[in-house]
């Protein structure tokens, strides 16, 4: 009893500090439903333990829970096992998702990374290049690397810890690119 | 369902500028973030015993051998991949214990649905590869999914370890003593749901690990 209470409390911290960066999440659900109103679709991709965070968000975009909501366009990388075993057995395990971003990327497109392996670093880095929006997702124990334009830390080291808040931050920019897309374009957007 | 948007964001039926907007949406996002927060610490009341006493169970069922299945719709179902991946492959210093989730075998997925009908998928799977004294774990927020309650009442009946997460009041998944460990998070909302039931089944892997290595 005493340790589900601790296990619990220890969740407080990392849930309540994402208070935060409510603005960023805000500023990046902007842009991305400025993404999607050009056409753009969502690309998806995490390794590991960050797979089911990957297919998690590709289902809530194409499939709403609250009837009524827009259907957008999204795809996890992480669905094809032979795809992404025979990518990781020509030209390397590093190359999971930049391979499959390049054949299936488009400039108007938004690319979501979970983590910091070097296949997701790659991924947003090819992403970056071909001119979509860029989408990181990491805790805090993930060291600083390739910029992205926005970058969402959730503050933990406990990998379960991050994957939860992770949870919450995903189906806020869910919930809010479907507030932004129903308004007219914001101002400054890209 | 269609007015919850409409009560949650006003503005976006009415004639509000862009400043309004983000104000509201940051107002209601921030609500969202303390709902979750206080959600989650209420689980330990709610659940506290039941965590421990289903870590028990689940402990001494993978020293004798059980093996996990994991299974549930949409995000759920990735959410049933989570679990069984953290215990499969446990974060850190875990010990590994034998767990699947149903619903990555696609193959097997797609010629029941299209052979016995989609509410038969997940029951025929524990059929197959369900054993006495394994553990099926089932994922649903409305506790209605027919997959899920003819895959737990499967599993019940071969003799295996039943567990349900599930959201609002629990709906069929809690009638009739149907699970034998179930966990409902008391909520209207299907992502607060989702959120607070990773949460429940993380605790619920540390709590299985410390009662491997006791």
């Amino acid at each position: 009893m005493d340790e589900v209470a601790a296990a619990l409390e220890r969740r407080v911290g990392p849930g309540s500090v994402l208070v935060e960066d409510v603005d960023q999440v805000l500023r990046a659900c902007q842009d991305m439903a400025v993404r999607f109103r050009r056409g753009g679709k969502l690309i998806v991709f995490g390794s590991g333990g960050a797979v089911t965070d990957a297919q998690h968000v590709a289902v809530e975009f194409v499939h709403p829970v609250i009837v009524g909501k827009q259907a957008l366009p999204a795809v996890s990388l992480t669905n094809d096992v032979a795809i992404v075993t025979g990518i990781a057995g020509s030209t390397g395990l590093d190359d999971i998702f930049a391979g499959q971003l390049r054949l299936l990327a488009s400039p108007e497109d938004i690319a979501m990374g979970f983590g910091q392996c070097a296949g997701v670093l790659r991924g947003l880095a090819v992403a970056r290049e071909s001119g979509l929006l860029t989408v990181g997702l990491r805790g805090e124990r993930d060291v600083p690397a390739e910029p992205v334009d926005h970058l969402l830390v959730v503050r933990s080291d406990d990998p379960l810890v991050v994957k939860e808040v992770h949870m919450t931050i995903y189906h806020l920019l869910w919930e809010l690119t479907h507030v932004f897309l129903e308004q007219p374009e914001p101002e400054g957007a890209r | 369902m269609t007015s919850d948007f409409a009560m949650l964001y006003p503005f976006l039926y009415g004639t509000a500028n862009g400043a309004d907007v983000l104000a509201q949406a940051r107002a209601s996002t921030e609500e969202k973030i303390a709902e979750i927060v206080a959600l989650r610490r209420s689980m330990a009341a709610l659940h506290g015993e039941g965590l421990a006493a289903c870590a028990k169970a689940m402990a001494a069922a993978f020293g004798a051998g059980a093996r996990l299945f994991a299974f549930g719709n949409g995000g759920s179902s990735t959410d049933a991949q989570d679990l069984a991946q953290t215990f499969a492959r446990p974060p850190a210093a875990g010990q590994p214990v034998p767990a699947l989730a149903l619903a990555q075998d696609v193959a097997v997925l797609t010629a029941l649905s299209n052979d016995v009908g989609y509410d038969l998928v997940f029951a025929r799977q524990l059929a197959a590869l369900g054993r006495p004294g394994d553990i099926a774990v089932g994922l649903s927020t409305s506790g209605g999914s027919p997959n899920v309650l003819n895959a737990l009442e499967e599993a019940r009946r071969r003799g295996m370890i039943t567990v349900g997460l599930v959201g609002y009041d629990g709906g069929k998944m809690a009638r009739d003593g149907r699970v034998e460990h179930l966990f409902v998070v008391p909520s209207a909302s299907v992502h607060r749901i989702q959120e607070a039931q990773i949460t429940l089944y993380h605790v619920l892997w540390e709590l299985t690990q410390q009662a491997l290595t006791e």
